[in-house]
């Protein structure tokens, strides 16, 4: 069983499993906090155990997880911090109507 | 003159912030005071302000130095670093407030000094030093001095598991019902997921916003006649987290009072920490949508 989870298969293999999502959650939360992810990290997601950063392309589809997730589960706080990680690798991602997101609750 | 009713077993964390002048003005309005108030003031700005006028002495003398520009040099609050990237404050100021009277949710004009606003009400307090909201500075006065088991919590940092563990019970009015909006800009995030103002009130513990829940409310979004072509989206939003949330917190805070006044008598609901989403500080490319939110729909369109 390993005993880390690498990211880079989170990002090329996109799911909506409830691990998945746990997954993504924990690294949604990790980049608002620390403003970096790494490319991997302890079982239980706590603390990373690499010391080597994602590179831009890892980013780009970390965002592009990110989006469609935020789609997926109606949720713009993916959106809102895919649109931060675009800040940071350079690239401004396409506007969204946020409105539509919403039609009232 | 109304007789105030004490809070008797309850404490004001007052500082230099919007929300504590708004809760002073509406608990006074409302006819409650709390038995005691204490002013927290902070150290580090008057820190500053002498290490900036030794800096200056050790380069010129006294004569050399414009009054003018020594005073710019050495006023630095919290207020002037808003107003500093704010124009035409004033005219969006006037018509939040108008609303907001209109509404009976304004407390006080929030440009003002917390000692000014406490002196026209005629609360006594205790003023002290500290560093930060953590000081131990201020622990060590809780815990010798402050006989109430209730402190009502008005800003200026996240309260540390050294001061929450002290045995007071700090009294919190979050911008979001919990546990649904948890987090940073939840004033924002309710009015763009949800459509309304949320307003909770809990006991803190060490989470964010994971205390025990005394009380929760809903407003209707106020909708301002400003035209936000006008002005840019910094100052849009530093206008409703600065002038506006705070006189809807202290609405809420009076509101939790008013059910029961005494804190020992409240059945509070714990929440499942699992529960809910956590909210970060919202990108400004998210912000026109909550701010078209907030105004007349003739009045929709928002600079970036």
């Amino acid at each position: 069983m390993d005993s880390h989870i690498k990211i880079e298969y989170y990002l090329d293999n996109f799911s909506l499993s409830d691990e998945a999502v746990k997954v993504y959650e924990t690294l949604l939360k990790k980049f608002e906090l620390n403003k970096k992810i790494y490319r991997g990290y302890e079982v239980n997601l706590k603390k990373e155990n690499s010391f080597e950063e994602l590179t831009k392309t890892q980013y780009l589809k970390l965002i592009t997880c990110f989006l469609l997730l935020s789609v997926s589960l109606n949720d713009v706080r993916y959106y809102n911090t895919a649109l931060k990680i675009g800040d940071k690798v350079n690239i401004e991602l396409p506007s969204v109507s946020i409105l539509d997101f919403y039609e009232g609750k | 003159m109304k007789e105030s009713r004490k809070l008797k077993n309850v404490a004001l964390l007052a500082t230099s912030h919007n929300v504590a002048k708004a809760y002073i003005t509406r608990l006074n309005k409302a006819g409650f005071e709390p038995n005691r108030v204490i002013l927290l003031d902070r150290k580090k700005r008057r820190i500053f302000q002498v290490a900036v006028f030794k800096s200056i002495l050790k380069n010129y003398s006294v004569k050399e130095i414009s009054k003018k520009v020594f005073k710019k040099l050495t006023t630095f609050t919290r207020s002037n670093r808003n107003e500093l990237q704010i124009d035409n404050i004033g005219t969006v100021l006037s018509k939040v407030k108008s609303k907001l009277i209109q509404l009976d949710v304004f407390s006080t004009d929030l440009n003002q000094p917390t000692t000014s606003i406490l002196k026209n009400v005629g609360w006594n307090y205790d003023k002290i030093e500290i560093n930060s909201i953590n000081d131990q500075n201020l622990i060590n006065y809780l815990q010798e001095n402050v006989q109430e088991d209730f402190i009502i919590f008005s800003g200026g940092g996240i309260l540390r598991d050294s001061i929450l563990s002290i045995g007071k019970r700090f009294i919190h009015v979050h911008p979001g019902i919990v546990p649904e909006v948890k987090g940073a800009d939840c004033l924002l995030w309710s009015a763009l997921v949800y459509e309304k103002i949320g307003m909770s009130s809990i006991i803190m513990n060490k989470g964010i916003d994971t205390g025990d829940i005394i009380h929760t409310s809903n407003f209707e979004i106020p909708k301002f006649e400003i035209n936000i072509e006008s002005y840019t989206l910094r100052t849009l939003k530093q206008t409703l987290i600065n002038f506006v949330d705070p006189h809807y917190r202290a609405e809420h805070l009076v509101v939790t009072f008013k059910r029961e006044p005494n804190p020992e008598k409240w059945d509070t609901i714990r929440q499942n920490t699992k529960d809910g989403r956590q909210y970060y500080f919202m990108h400004d490319s998210i912000l026109p949508s909550v701010i078209s939110k907030f105004v007349d729909s003739k009045n929709n369109k928002v600079q970036n």
